[in-house]
């Protein structure tokens, strides 16, 4: 259709606080999730997005429009996500990763997963637990067993006092 | 749904997060909280870098999920491997359908042959390993990424016999060819192809070397050689983009071949719209007998509109020139040990030449004052 008219087709996609987003079909279908829903043609009124608030959906649809637009040029793109998540926090990361997630959007799943990993990275035990929220629920007896039974994976971690 | 700590995403997220982990820094997580205890067992990642051989086998014995989509072995150089049961390692990845296999080998362990005939790798990528067979089974049905980074080859047949036994290649990374003489590389299916060929200093120089590429579907090429006295390609109608380095240094057997294969190799480009043409050798060591086709076919270099040139070979930059249609920019990049008066005369030269598009422009830059990041 898009080629024959010469417009290109728009979708208005709805988060599960109510607010409409307009966005054109060949940025959103890079969501498998979206594109199925074309397919199959229920995409002709608005799509409801269950899983994903405002807040996030513009930032995801903020990504679809800025990779969309580039070519095929991995470089680009890989240059355009690292800039595009460098200034996110945690708790908007963990948003993205679960709309990704649940619109299947391979490629930025994928982006922020490596982000949250990449802050994991040689780090300690009790840093990873401080900078993520993590509550230990082990008792002291069985995080020393547990350590003790992972006493090899221990080598060349940045340690600190409660390591 | 509020997320306040990462223990509250489901955990196929925190699995996909922890694949992008080292294996020894993913297995750490089972300290954190009960919730992390076994996690990293159901990684589809296996990622060692320069662990010992206990550590490899635990991971391997402990880990419970039936696929490993990547099985990545980085060998430490301080080790000694030759008691590596890679074989045994490499029939676990494969019998859990792994896709993305990534091996540095430092060439302390023989690739193990089943390898050659796993039906799930999607990428394979091999550093510092050998040897690739020249004969028996080698069938990898889903490969469509294969790098191969200073590999050894059993004989000059090995390369093409593998590459033909990729029916779905798209992507082809060859760095160093070790101990080729003849590098073949053809396949109706490869897009994306980058060649690097340094001369090595180590390895004695064979006027034989030649690199032939016949794949027609290509679209991105990418090649440094150094070494090749003769380059043969097929058709490339698909190509649009090419970066092009050919500075042989060597004396050459025939500067008139030589020059004639360059030539012929240019004019296989002649879809593309956007060339970076790297001619330099020794800043003094022009070829002499320089020998060009004597009537162009009409649509040579037909869509070429930006060219880079580092070249103090006037007879390229003459049969650019002449023979680009619709160029909208040439940079001549001329080598910095060229004197004051040598640069003169090669700008005055250049700059009579005959140019077929009018709206042509010419630039001439030092390499000095290049700036390699800039765009085309």
């Amino acid at each position: 259709m898009a080629a024959e008219t010469g417009t290109p087709t728009t979708l208005t996609l709805k988060s599960n606080d109510d607010e409409l987003f307009s966005v054109a079909e060949s940025a959103a279908i890079l969501s498998v999730t979206i594109r199925n829903m074309v397919e199959d043609g229920c995409a002709g009124g608005v799509i409801p997005l269950d899983n994903v608030d405002g807040k996030t959906l513009a930032s995801v649809i903020t990504y679809m429009n800025g990779i969309s637009a580039i070519p095929a040029d991995e470089e680009k793109k890989k240059s355009y996500r690292d800039k595009f998540l460098s200034d996110k926090d945690f708790e908007t990361l963990a948003d993205m990763v679960l709309a990704a997630n649940y619109l299947n959007m391979s490629c930025l799943m994928d982006a922020v997963s490596a982000k949250i990993a990449q802050v994991m990275e040689k780090k300690s035990v009790g840093w990873v637990r401080r900078k993520f929220g993590i509550e230990n629920d082990y008792t002291p007896e069985e995080e020393a067993a547990v350590k003790e039974e992972h006493k090899w994976t221990f080598e060349g971690v940045e340690t600190d006092d409660d390591n | 749904m509020r997320i306040d700590e990462l223990s509250d995403l489901p955990d196929s997220v925190l699995t996909h997060i922890l694949s992008f982990l080292q294996t020894k820094d993913s297995v750490r997580t089972s300290v954190l909280a009960r919730r992390w205890r076994y996690l990293w067992a159901y990684v589809p990642t296996l990622d060692f870098d320069g662990e010992n051989k206990d550590f490899i086998n635990k991971a391997m014995l402990l880990h419970i999920v039936e696929r490993v989509n990547t099985f990545r072995l980085l060998l430490d150089k301080d080790y000694s491997f030759h008691d590596y049961p890679l074989d045994t390692w490499t029939a676990f990845a494969i019998m859990r359908r792994v896709q993305n296999l990534d091996l540095c080998l430092r060439f302390q362990v023989a690739l193990p042959r089943r390898l050659f005939t796993c039906k799930t790798l999607v990428h394979l990528s091999l550093t510092s390993c050998g040897a690739i067979p020249k004969s028996g089974a080698v069938c990898l049905p889903s490969l469509k990424k294969l790098h191969l980074i200073r590999v050894r080859y059993e004989a000059d047949e090995s390369l093409p016999y593998l590459i033909s036994s990729c029916p779905v290649l798209e992507e082809l990374l060859i760095e160093s060819i070790m101990h080729l003489v003849s590098c073949i590389i053809s396949s109706p299916t490869i897009k994306w192809l980058t060649v690097q060929f340094q001369f090595n200093r180590y390895r004695s120089y064979s006027h034989d070397y030649r690199l032939e590429i016949n794949t027609p579907a290509l679209i991105y090429l990418n090649i440094v050689d150094g070494l090749s006295e003769h380059i043969e390609s097929g058709p490339l109608s698909s190509l649009t983009e090419a970066y092009v380095q050919v500075h042989n240094d060597q004396e050459k057997q025939d500067d008139f071949l030589y020059s004639r294969s360059v030539l012929e190799f240019i004019d296989r480009l002649r879809h593309i719209k956007c060339l970076k043409l790297d001619l330099f050798t020794d800043a003094q060591k022009r070829i002499k007998r320089w020998m060009e086709p004597q009537q162009a076919p009409g649509y040579l270099l037909s869509r070429l509109r930006t060219i880079q040139l580092f070249t103090i070979q006037r007879e390229i930059v003459r049969y650019l020139l002449r023979n680009a249609t619709v160029l909208e920019k040439m940079v001549v990049v001329y080598h910095c040990a060229l004197n004051f008066e040598e640069r003169k005369y090669f700008l005055h030269e250049i700059s009579a030449f005959e140019r077929r598009s009018e709206v042509c422009e010419l630039a001439f830059v030092n390499l000095l004052d290049w700036d390699f990041d800039g765009e085309l």
